[in-house]
């Protein structure tokens, strides 16, 4: 082995170390703790209470959003369906591509079965790789998909839904007490450090699951 | 496939010493977290794959469980087999199967 590959190596192994140590971390308990510019932050599950409170800012939010309607009386906002209708007369079909998904869903689960029979290393590889090029694929339509709805009902109440809990759940140590970051939702909207949300929201998806798929696949 | 830091935990001697002798693996008890619950998945897995892998079961090999795409397939397979076993066992007990998980009609002989 050359010296470059022995430092690569070993780059590969503190970097493993590291990612390790901070599995490790956010597995330890139910709240998660991070330092950010020399202050110690932690997001932590909502109270049963503050899940309530959740639900009926959303059912509010909801509200709004159906109630708004533009100088000519259309409504502002559209649901999914709706926009999946409009994308169609425009000729962009998503319906088409989340069959494509489910296709190759039904590919990888026929390649899985394929690999949990063979013990044959390079037959092992060659799988593999069909699996991870099909996975991607999906990656990509997802992407696709998520992008053409981000302004339909669904997607920014999901979004609204993931700030919200954010404000309710980041607390910021300060005299050995832990007190919340912003005092209204408001002003957590007017943060204008954009990195500190979302090392904050990265940590609260550890806590809740925030995968836009799920929005998706309703 | 490379396995994941969270995938090397969940099958590391610690972590499934611990589960093996029902010791907590968190420090809390209740209202866990969305990434604890998909770890104690991933341990749960671990630990099966280790025993099927003691017994010399069907499809299985040492140092496979480095690999989370064998885990993967070996998981779906078993699990294809399992109903696929379930299945057959109740057309020979001649127990109407009904594959929309609707009322299943049971025989039973009165005298």
């Amino acid at each position: 082995m050359s010296r470059k590959e022995e430092i690569k190596k070993a780059r590969e192994a503190i970097d493993f170390a590291l990612e390790l140590a901070k599995a490790k971390k956010i597995i330890k308990n139910n709240y998660i703790e991070f330092d950010y510019n020399g202050n110690k932050y932690r997001v932590r599950m909502p109270t049963l209470e503050e899940e309530e409170l959740i639900e009926k800012k959303k059912a509010l939010k909801l509200n709004k959003m159906l109630s708004e309607v533009d100088e000519e009386g259309k409504p502002v906002y559209l649901f999914r369906k709706q926009w999946n209708e409009l994308y169609k007369k425009r000729g962009i079909d998503l319906d088409e591509r989340e069959a494509r998904i489910d296709h190759l869903n039904i590919e990888i689960e026929t390649l899985l079965l394929e690999l949990a029979k063979t013990k044959d290393k390079p037959e092992i590889d060659r799988i593999e790789k069909e699996i991870i090029k099909r996975k991607q694929e999906i990656a990509e339509i997802m992407s696709y998909i998520i992008d053409k709805y981000q302004y339909c009902i669904e997607y920014i109440l999901f979004f609204f839904y993931k700030k919200y809990l954010l404000f309710l759940v980041l607390e910021k140590l300060e005299n050995k007490k832990w007190k919340r970051v912003y005092k209204t939702f408001e002003d957590m909207l007017k943060e204008t450090d954009t990195k500190f949300i979302a090392t904050a929201l990265e940590s609260l998806s550890y806590l809740v699951d925030l995968r836009m798929d799920n929005i998706i696949k309703t | 496939m490379k396995e994941s830091p969270l995938e090397r935990l969940a099958r590391s001697y610690e972590i499934q010493t611990l589960y093996n002798h029902k010791l907590p693996l968190f420090e809390n008890k209740k209202r866990f977290s969305y990434i604890q619950l998909v770890f104690l998945n991933m341990v749960e897995r671990y630990h099966q794959l280790a025993t099927d892998i003691a017994m010399g079961e069907e499809n299985t090999e040492e140092g496979m469980e480095k690999d989370p795409l064998r885990v993967e397939a070996y998981f779906l397979w078993k699990s294809k087999k399992f109903k696929n076993m379930v299945k057959s066992r109740l057309e020979t007990n001649n127990i109407n199967t009904n594959t929309k998980g609707e009322d299943i009609l049971y025989k039973v002989k009165f005298e």
